[in-house]
């Protein structure tokens, strides 16, 4: 399935849709295709139908293939499977699905999803999944090659101290560089010139009113 | 108009290429194509034969490993069995829906044996991107916890505009499809979360695209990037756009650019039509601006594959500025016809081997280690220093590499040929144990030991007369002292190998310990064989939700079309161009230098004198690699000299575009270390 050609039936709505910017906490302007969408779990699946960790996989990776399902997991082990889906109530114009239509495609997939085992609630796209994943937890500590744990607790704040020293610096000198009244580069910032190659003439000519021609007609 | 010329596939199949005379817009972008051929004739061709085996002969096969693969069509974890057949390591694997396919692992089983020893488990994210354990890998990416490596390589897709379209790009935007183009803030964001992975974070960033140099705000991008605290920032590109605006390529330099990772798929514009006219412009852009260069050849068997001595050689002669040549045999995503696949299909050790042809010898496959290789090395120092260094604890299957270094008088020595590199090694790896646990005063005078039995290793007889190795070496272990390497750097090349995975040759021991990561938009970062193997759950599918509809960006961008990005070239004037002279024209052939084997390397030319050209000749592969835009009128047929279908006997008889036309075939297996056989000092065996 190709995700990038179905797009040439451009509406307003879909223009506003990418168009929305949201601000992050460090006051970066960013995009953000989604907001508030939708998590569901199914838990207590049937053994029999979840077959083993390679099945989980495929299914995985099947549900993945829709571009309405934004993230998910099989997980064979504790028989689950939790779904983050656009529904079709979520405000962008991006392609979506339903809780019934989800249920539906497990159950062509072979697993029957119990319903009273099934809880759904609202995922925050943008604290949830593009937060964490810009500025994830720390779930284990790694130690240099040749030192135990104690060692490296005991030198970790002056190597962190040193080398956040080293960072800084280099930072500064960067800024002096690259600084104010520096001429060299008081354009860098500006977009630059296309430098392309361009035949000049009659066949130029035609070559790109040929290609404009075809992007109005797409 | 357009011209056909055919190229010899062997067992009779022809394969064409098409490519205007002179003006030309996307000169690569069309799939050559492969023609059935009847009877069993692939049977018989040993590179293909291995394809060809009965269910009952493949069962005798040895068994290597086993592992865990994809099947190629539906997608489900099935079980993968490395095998040998023959001198070959291959895969095979079986999905009870979609049936058996093998496919080649590793083209030579004792250098598979030999680097398997360096395997090594590295570390992976403490801070993973996503809280997933790995076990749907490769469907958990994002970093997973799982994962076993850290990013060695990051890669940030600034742009999917291209001026190019090649064939086997699945990158770049085709017409009507939406544009990824990050703004510079949200690029920004990406390289500071790189910069926060723990417990190592990336320091060499490469930024990629499409090409990169499209993307209106480059330069600042760079600086971001830079400032984010990338030391090595390298740009992925085709070099046409800095060629043509050297300005860009300084300014990129002062932004932080430190190397020009650069497609060079050849020397002939046969071999590459995707950059060969415009190269020569963009070395000396990047010599203007004092950055370095890194060649970066897709190796497709029947395409490319017999200029790659010829790609080292290109690379020794501009060695002011090229500072690496990394091959990548081609990865074969997606679907196409099985026999195109298993004709184009190289692996690392099949490049290594017709290097080593290629070169006389020069670099020999004993001469080329696995990356992993180099653990010894990070370990050694990391436990001396107390910080973590960089852990390159990819599987030995990706990639392998060497350092040639050339002295006064035009030798090429591989690094191996004077430096013990494996005892070196064994050396380091026996230091590192006895400094567990001793204070760092007792471990520096463990490491001065270590190293004082450096000279040991080094073959005095063999080194090269312009660089003392033993002293550089231990002022850089030690003092970690790069300075002293002056000499060295500006003499040496890498030369590597990076071979990325496809559905077909699929090994979750693989990717699991990818460290070639992509960073995405929306914050996950994926390890270079999940985002491109499974595009559509990945690469594709999270670029499209952060894309700009195709409409929408032509509204916001004046007077674009996807027409208007594409690149127009005018052949004719590109090979008059200075630069174009002097690089193809005064190439040397190192190889062909008594010190290095006195035999050509393979296809080597240089563009002939326009003078004694007749203006219709037909010329053999290995002129066309420089000559002048000359008709190519006669199909090449056969292989007169039965070197494996490398050059096509011409018709004229002579092939080597002197127009003496007193022949030869060009494959440069029988020259003489004279040269040829027509004396016109271009080389052909005259078979
Ligand atoms: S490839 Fe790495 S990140 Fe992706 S699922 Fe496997 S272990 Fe996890
Ligand atoms: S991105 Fe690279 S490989 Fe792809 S079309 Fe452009 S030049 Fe060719």
């Amino acid at each position: 399935m190709d995700h990038r050609t179905e797009s040439n039936t451009i509406t307003q709505q879909d223009k506003d849709a990418v168009s929305s910017y949201v601000v992050d906490k460090n006051g970066v302007k960013v995009r953000m295709p989604y907001q508030m969408i939708k998590l569901v779990e199914f838990d207590d699946i049937d053994p029999k139908e979840l077959i083993d960790i390679p099945h989980s996989a495929r299914l995985q990776y099947r549900l993945l293939l829709m571009d309405a399902v934004i993230r998910c997991k099989v997980e064979f082990v504790k028989r689950k499977i939790i779904v983050i889906y656009n529904h079709p109530e979520a405000k962008n114009y991006k392609d979506k699905i339903s809780q019934q239509q989800l249920i539906e495609f497990l159950a062509k997939e072979g697993v029957h999803v119990k319903l009273d085992k099934m809880t759904e609630r609202d995922f925050d796209y943008f604290k949830e999944h593009y937060t964490y994943a810009f500025e994830p937890e720390v779930i284990r500590e790694s130690v240099p090659y040749g030192y135990t744990k104690e060692e490296w607790q005991k030198m970790k704040v002056q190597t962190e101290a040193k080398k956040k020293e080293e960072h800084d610096k280099k930072v500064k000198e960067l800024e002096e560089r690259w600084g104010e009244g520096k001429s060299a580069h008081k354009d860098d910032d500006k977009p630059h010139d296309a430098p392309q190659e361009k035949p000049g003439g009659f066949v130029g000519m035609i070559k790109d009113a040929f290609g404009k021609l075809r992007s109005i007609n797409n | 108009m357009p011209n056909n010329p055919e190229r010899n596939m062997g067992n009779g199949a022809v394969q064409e290429t098409t490519y205007d005379e002179n003006l030309t817009t996307n000169i690569n972008n069309k799939r050559p194509e492969v023609k059935e051929v009847a009877g069993n004739a692939d049977a018989q061709n040993p590179i293909l034969a291995v394809y060809h085996r009965s269910l009952e002969e493949l069962e005798k096969m040895p068994v290597i490993e086993r592992t865990k693969t994809v099947c190629p069509e539906c997608k489900l974890i099935i079980d993968g069995t490395i095998y040998k057949d023959g001198d070959n390591v291959m895969i095979r694997k079986t999905c009870e829906k979609d049936g058996m396919f093998v496919e080649k692992y590793w083209e030579d089983y004792d250098m598979y044996i030999r680097m398997r020893d360096f395997n090594y488990f590295g570390r992976g994210l403490d801070n993973p991107n996503v809280l997933l354990k790995g076990e749907n890998c490769p469907f958990d990416c994002g970093i997973c916890q799982r994962h076993k490596t850290h990013t060695g390589l990051a890669n940030v897709v600034i742009t999917n505009r291209c001026h190019l379209s090649c064939w086997y790009c699945f990158f770049y935007a085709k017409e009507g499809e939406p544009i990824y183009e990050p703004t510079v803030e949200e690029l920004e964001k990406m390289f500071i979360s790189l910069k926060n992975v723990k417990p190592i974070p990336a320091n060499a960033m490469q930024i990629t695209g499409g090409e990169p140099t499209m993307h209106p705000n480059v330069v600042e991008i760079v600086k971001r990037c830079k400032k984010a605290g990338f030391d090595q920032i390298q740009l992925n590109t085709t070099g046409i756009n800095l060629g043509a605006n050297p300005d860009l390529a300084v300014k990129l330099r002062e932004a932080g650019v430190t190397t020009l990772y650069m497609s060079y798929d050849g020397v002939s514009k046969r071999a590459n039509p995707k950059n060969h006219w415009e190269t020569p412009k963009a070395l000396d852009a990047a010599r203007k601006a004092h950055i370095g260069v890194v060649l970066v050849p897709t190796v497709i068997r029947t395409i490319n594959d017999h200029e790659l001595g010829a790609m080292i050689n290109f690379g020794l002669n501009n060695l002011d500025v090229v500072k690496a040549v990394n091959f990548q045999p081609v990865s074969l995503v997606g679907r196409m016809p099985p026999r195109l696949r298993e004709k184009q299909r190289i692996t690392i050790p099949g490049a290594i081997k017709l290097i080593e042809e290629q070169t006389n010898g020069v670099i020999a496959k004993e001469d080329w280690k696995s990356v992993p290789y180099s653990g010894g090395i990070t370990k050694f120092i990391e436990a001396l220093s107390g910080d973590f260094g960089y852990d390159l604890s990819i599987h030995f299957a990706c990639g392998a590499g060497s350092y040639l270094y050339k002295d006064n008088d035009g030798k090429i020595t591989p690094i191996t040929r004077f430096l013990d590199v494996d005892s070196f090694v064994e050396t380091l790896q026996g230091a590192i144990e006895e400094m567990q646990g001793k204070p760092r005063w007792q471990r520096k005078i463990i490491a001065a030991k270590a190293l004082l039995k450096l000279p040991k290793y080094i073959d005095k007889k063999n080194q090269p007369k312009s660089v003392n190795f033993a002293s550089m070496l231990t002022s850089v272990l030690l003092k970690h002292d790069f300075e002293s390497m002056g000499v060295f750097h500006t003499r040496s090349m890498f030369v590597g190998m990076m071979h990325f995975q496809d559905e077909w040759t699929y090994d979750i021991k693989r990717v699991e310990k990818c460290d070639i990561h992509y960073a995405m938009p929306d914050g996950q970062v994926l390890p270079f064989c999940t985002f491109n193997v499974f595009p559509e759950v990945y690469r594709d599918k999270i670029q499209k939700q952060y894309s700009i509809p195709a409409k929408e960006w032509g509204e916001t961008h004046a007077n674009w079309s996807y027409a208007s990005d594409k690149l127009h070239r005018d052949i004719k004037a590109l090979e008059s161009d200075p630069a174009y002279i002097r690089t193809y024209g005064q190439m040397v052939d190192y190889f062909a230098l008594p010190v290095n084997g006195g035999k050509h390397v393979a296809n080597f030319a240089r563009p002939t004198d326009k003078a004694v050209v007749p203006p219709i000749v037909a010329v053999a592969k290995s002129v066309n690699a420089t000559a002048p835009a000359v008709v190519r009128t006669v199909a090449q047929k056969e292989d007169s000299c039965g070197c494996g279908g490398h050059e096509a006997k011409q018709e004229s008889k002579d092939s080597c575009g002197c127009g003496s036309g007193k022949g030869g075939c060009g494959c440069g297996n029988q020259a003489e270390a004279a040269g040829d056989s027509c004396g016109c000092g271009k080389g052909g065996c005259g078979c």
